[in-house]
């Protein structure tokens, strides 16, 4: 798995972790439990589209503590020191703007999509993740 | 820290805390706050790049680019609420001093390389760093009557506190070599 950012896919009987780029990308909506990483002070992915009810675990890789804290501070993990890791289970429908309290340049924006979509295979096509990698 | 004669924090000591402004914490408009913050984080983005074209140290070029990222971003979020709230940034003489000051650190730097310049570089940020939090503490959060304002002010301060003990880490680390 490279490096640079990587979404483990639990859901829906689906395992498929080692798995990167725009494939990867194009499962995040449907996932059930993914990973972001702190890396290179930037979360990586830094733009993310996720069905309600996903469990998202933010890794910090960097040598030096962030936080993830929504601006609507619907979640808010305090300072998460390096090595460390904070867990939040994706709740209510809307795109949320979060960053680092620590690194104002460390942004990202995580978006919660209606969790049935991804159970409702007559609900249409998937909307799939928009991940931008740096 | 060790003390370099060349490079003493005095001079942003001046600007910010001795200063008619910062003094005794007298009123600083909202308008005057906005533009206080702007410089600031320009004088460290400009420090910055100093850095990146001196330092051949990776820790220190690391941490140049982590200044200029976030004092940009903290810039870019300070323009995009005074304009919002229709504040217009202006000038006054905390402002010069300001900047008067960092005009003659960044001369000193300029022609330092080096250790030295790596050392006096990071002995300057921290040192501005403990200013800049004491201003925002001491006089702009108290005087900033806008709420949003002060909201970002608060706000700000975590960033101001790691980039702080950063510098202090990167400075203690350049002890060992």
């Amino acid at each position: 798995m490279g490096r640079a950012w990587h979404v483990c896919v639990l859901g829906a009987g689906l395992v498929a972790g080692a798995v990167a780029g725009a494939a990867c990308a194009a499962d995040a909506a449907e996932a059930r439990s993914i990973t972001i990483e702190m890396h290179g002070q930037s979360f990586v992915p830094n733009r993310i589209e996720v069905v309600a009810g996903t469990h998202i675990t933010w890794i910090n890789e960097d040598d030096m503590p962030h936080s993830v804290t929504a601006a609507d501070n619907r979640f808010d993990s305090g300072p998460v020191p390096a090595g460390k890791s904070f867990e939040w289970t994706a709740e209510g429908k809307g795109t949320f703007d979060y960053h680092c309290i620590f690194h104002p340049s460390m942004t990202a924006v995580l978006s919660v999509a209606d969790g049935k979509r991804s159970t409702q295979p007559d609900a249409g096509p998937p909307q799939h993740a928009a991940v931008n990698q740096p | 820290m060790k003390s370099n004669p060349l490079f003493l924090p005095a001079a942003l000591l001046v600007a910010l805390a001795v200063s008619p402004a910062f003094a005794a914490a007298p009123a600083v408009s909202d308008a005057q706050i906005a533009q206080i913050v702007v410089t600031a984080n320009s004088i460290d983005i400009a420090n910055g790049q100093i850095a990146l074209k001196q330092s051949r140290t990776a820790s220190v070029d690391e941490f140049a680019n982590l200044m200029i990222k976030d004092h940009t971003a903290v810039n870019a979020s300070a323009t995009a609420l005074v304009t919002k709230l229709g504040v217009k940034p202006e000038a006054c003489d905390t402002i010069k001093s300001l900047q008067s000051a960092a005009d003659t650190e960044q001369a000193k730097l300029r022609a330092m390389n080096g250790s030295a310049f790596d050392r006096a570089y990071l002995e300057n940020e921290v040192a501005y760093h403990k200013q800049v939090l004491g201003a925002i503490s001491d006089v702009l959060i108290p005087n900033a009557q806008n709420a949003e304002l002060k909201k970002m002010l608060v706000d700000v301060k975590p960033a101001f506190q790691a980039h702080l003990e950063h510098a202090q880490h990167a400075l203690a680390a350049l002890g060992t070599h």
